[in-house]
């Protein structure tokens, strides 16, 4: 026994003044902000991880050619080709959406030709006016979500259902809805001038507004959910305030609720606009991306043939996604939310 | 799409009888669940030659496409079928994915006529020229169609890499009980099962059908925007005016970049205004005044296999452009299905002679050559053994047996005029149309290039016969963009 002992106790000794022991006499020296990073750290590096590789592998992978077989290390000769247009022809997608916003018909300081331009329009004006239109009738439906009235709970339930359906369904009634042949919504619209009559489902304007209205019409819930959410958490006794101090609803609006809704409302525009710039599955149901290409259609058009080039256009699309996502939080950063 | 309609988009259709189900040679109208991987099943034994196929013919006849296997000379091989993915695309791309994984199952794979070529040029499948016997390759060369047969070779080294199981070719369907309303007699029906007309001829025979029928339009047929219309559609009506999209049949298969493109040429145009005229209520800027207008409906330009099937069938449509398996399911027999005795079929009309067309090898009556091929995987570890099936696959008694139980067309002419092939319900019947049709095949341009290609012409074509856009425009457009691709 005293062998073991003493044989032991020197060891114990060790281990106080090794390693672990500074690591702990490390973290308890630490301020409570820091603590609460290193805490954090293991789900950072594990979202990183999750996030990031995907992402950098993606980014490997765009600079070859020949990915899956013999894969030839071209650098950012795939960029090349996408930017100047060399690649276009390997993309599918009608020159409709082709902006001529120069009189060469390229865009300002950078030289983005043919179908990416094309795909690059769709996406972006698919974003804004969906997104637009989804907020704004998505407060609306939040403001009235935010009163108390009998039957809310229907209401809001049915505000709800089309939020459930899921994106191949919603495709399919939209597609029906227009198609010649059993299409009721189409003599109407092409009437008025809003939509082609015969060859709706692959008229590129047509087909864009109604992949646009499908949206709307589906994730405008959502939006309003996000900034119900927000509105309920104002506290009430400011209205209280307010129509003591005589306010009207509009300066309760303009001087309560708008500006305390506004963090969640910009939350739930960046989510939007991410969702929207990645828009694959309604273009895909209800007319297809030849008609409709957006950046997303052009990634699966191309990964068959040329996977370098496609993951170039994912990368890019991704780039293009995180600058949007940048901005908005630099915005919010900089009003103070 | 299904291995029965190379073209034809899948569909469901909830009330297939057996017969119809078994006999079909259009299983498009049949969605059935996928019952397997084509990453490998795990219980595939090791021993066993696995063939990749189609999910319809595995689960509706698998047992007995073995037991003709092993009739025909594989006997004693122990084989299992792996179905692969209804749709034609998916089915591609679950190929690549799988070959260049260098998997060793299945070791014998199907492959639609339409990408195979795509497979041989990237050399991801084995060189059937070096696997199979001077005898087994004398069989292909001297008895198969030979057109189809050129879809399974290298267009470099025209070795053989695919073994022709079964070609689809297109013809003119029609109401013959709409064609007796309008005076005709089965005279008529008999010259016209093997003599083409002209695209004159057949607008006005099928004018005077629909203003002495039920008919609401004469001709229904697939022009949406997608791979059917590029390859085969358009495709026959550019080849029957002597257009080609690459100067000719000698260019079908490359070589890409240095072969002419030939679409913003007169008889291309000539093609687009017949069509935009048939769509069109009247004559107008680009139309053609020689054809009669409203023999289409519009709604073409949306169509795929299926809409135009279905539109004979419910007898708003006089006439269809469409593939043989819509024979089968519009003459099964059942109570909502077409009297055989009043269904014809009859080739693709033309709009030159071969002697007048422009482009080589074009010209006459023209079907888009469909249907598909079986290869051998370069990895498969049983190759001796599937060698032994893909030989059993080229015995004729395959061949007949598999048109009967499931309406494969046999891929050897000399098949057509048996008397096993004739007496096939329904289809035997239609084996004079179906050879001339056979003899006039046109196959799709099929390089790596090709997919990309589809896409443009598809979409330059529907806008010109939509009235989106005019011929001259969608053509000179078309040609900007196919030589961009040819150039890369």
């Amino acid at each position: 026994m005293s062998t073991e002992d003493s044989v032991s106790g020197p060891a114990r000794q060790t281990n106080r003044s090794g390693p672990i022991v500074a690591i702990t006499r490390w973290m308890e020296n630490l301020g409570e902000t820091g603590f609460a990073y290193l805490l954090l750290s293991p789900i950072v590096l594990l979202l990183s991880a999750i996030a990031l590789y995907p992402l950098l592998r993606t980014f490997e992978l765009s600079l070859y050619q020949n990915v899956l077989e013999e894969p030839v290390f071209v650098g950012f000769e795939n960029y090349v080709q996408l930017f100047t247009g060399g690649a276009d022809p390997r993309m599918p997608g009608s020159t409709t959406f082709l902006p001529s916003v120069s009189t060469d018909g390229n865009f300002p300081f950078v030289h983005v030709d043919g179908a990416f331009r094309s795909a690059l329009a769709v996406t972006l004006i698919f974003s804004v006016v969906s997104v637009f239109f989804e907020t704004l009738i998505g407060f609306g439906q939040a403001l009235v979500l935010d009163q108390d009235f009998r039957g809310r709970r229907w209401v809001r339930a049915a505000i709800i259902i089309p939020w459930a359906i899921p994106v191949v369904i919603q495709g399919m009634i939209f597609y029906l809805m227009f198609h010649p042949d059993t299409g009721f919504m189409t003599e109407y619209l092409a009437n008025w001038g809003i939509v082609e009559p015969v060859n709706t489902l692959n008229d590129p304007w047509s087909s864009l507004l109604i992949i646009t209205v499908a949206d709307i019409w589906k994730t405008t819930a959502f939006m309003a959910l996000l900034i119900l959410a927000g509105l309920q958490s104002i506290d009430r006794s400011l209205y209280d305030v307010a129509k003591v101090a005589g306010a009207t609803k509009w300066q309760e609006f303009r001087y309560i609720t708008f500006p305390l809704v506004l963090p969640a409302l910009g939350i739930a525009i960046l989510f939007r606009t991410i969702d929207a710039m990645r828009i694959y599955g309604l273009i895909d149901t209800v007319s297809g991306c030849t008609t409709v290409p957006s950046l997303s259609c052009m990634v699966v058009a191309t990964f068959n043939t040329n996977r370098g080039l496609a993951s170039a256009i994912a990368f890019v699309t991704a780039g293009i996604i995180a600058i949007a996502v940048m901005g908005v939080i630099y915005q919010q950063y900089k009003e103070g939310f | 799409m299904s291995e029965k309609s190379s073209q034809g988009k899948d569909s469901t259709t909830s009330s297939v009888s057996r017969r119809t189900f078994v006999k079909a040679a259009g299983v498009s109208g049949a969605a059935v669940g996928l019952s397997g991987c084509i990453y490998g099943d795990s219980s595939s034994s090791a021993d066993a030659v696995v063939v990749g196929v189609g999910p319809n013919m595995e689960e509706a006849i698998g047992d007995e496409f073995i037991q003709l296997l092993e009739d025909s000379g594989a006997d004693g091989i122990e084989i299992e079928l792996q179905p692969g993915h209804e749709d034609t695309g998916t089915r591609r791309s679950d190929y690549t994915n799988l070959l260049q994984a260098e998997e060793v199952q299945p070791d014998l794979l199907m492959m639609d006529s339409g990408w195979v070529n795509i497979f041989i040029q990237r050399d991801h499948i084995a060189n059937l020229s070096d696997e199979l016997d001077d005898e087994d390759l004398s069989l292909v060369e001297d008895e198969y169609f030979e057109s189809f047969t050129a879809m399974g070779r290298d267009p470099d080294s025209d070795d053989l890499y695919g073994i022709p199981i079964f070609p689809d070719y297109p013809t003119m369907q029609y109401r013959k009980d709409y064609a007796r309303n309008a005076g005709f007699t089965d005279d008529d029906f008999d010259e016209w099962a093997t003599e083409p007309m002209t695209w004159q001829e057949w607008a006005d025979v099928t004018q005077e059908i629909v203003e002495n029928s039920d008919a609401e339009y004469g001709l229904a047929t697939q022009w949406d925007i997608y791979e059917g219309t590029a390859c085969c559609t358009w495709n026959e009506v550019m080849s029957s005016f002597g257009g080609a999209y690459f100067g000719g049949f000698d260019n079908l298969f490359g070589p890409v970049g240095d072969r002419p493109v030939t679409v913003d040429e007169p008889e291309f145009i000539e093609g687009l205004r017949m069509m935009r005229t048939f769509v069109a209520e009247e004559h107008g800027e680009h139309t053609h005044e020689d054809y009669p207008t409203g023999i289409a409906t519009p709604s073409i330009t949306s169509w795929q296999e299926e809409n135009a099937r279905e539109a004979i069938l419910s007898g708003e449509a006089a006439m269809q452009r469409n593939w043989p398996y819509a024979i089968n399911q519009n003459i099964d027999g059942d109570k909502d299905t077409i009297p055989v005795e009043d269904y014809g079929a009859m080739p693709i009309p033309y709009g030159v002679t071969e002697d007048e067309a422009a482009q080589p090898g074009t010209g006459g009556t023209t079907a888009a050559l469909g249907g598909w091929l079986t290869v051998l995987n370069p990895n498969s570890e049983n190759k001796a053994d599937a060698i032994e099936v893909l030989r059993a696959m080229m015995v004729d008694e395959f061949n007949l047996g598999m048109f009967d139980l499931w309406g494969w067309v046999p891929p050897k002419p000399h098949l057509f005029d048996t008397e096993e092939a004739e007496q096939v319900e329904p289809m035997g019947r239609y084996m004079d149309t179906l050879r001339v049709a056979g003899e006039n095949a046109m196959p799709r341009p099929v390089t790596t290039v090709w997919p990309d290609q589809s896409q443009s012409i598809a979409e330059e074509v529907n806008r010109a016969v939509a009235g989106e856009k005019s011929p001259e425009d969608a053509a000179a457009d078309l040609q900007n963009s196919l030589e961009a691709i040819e150039q890369q």
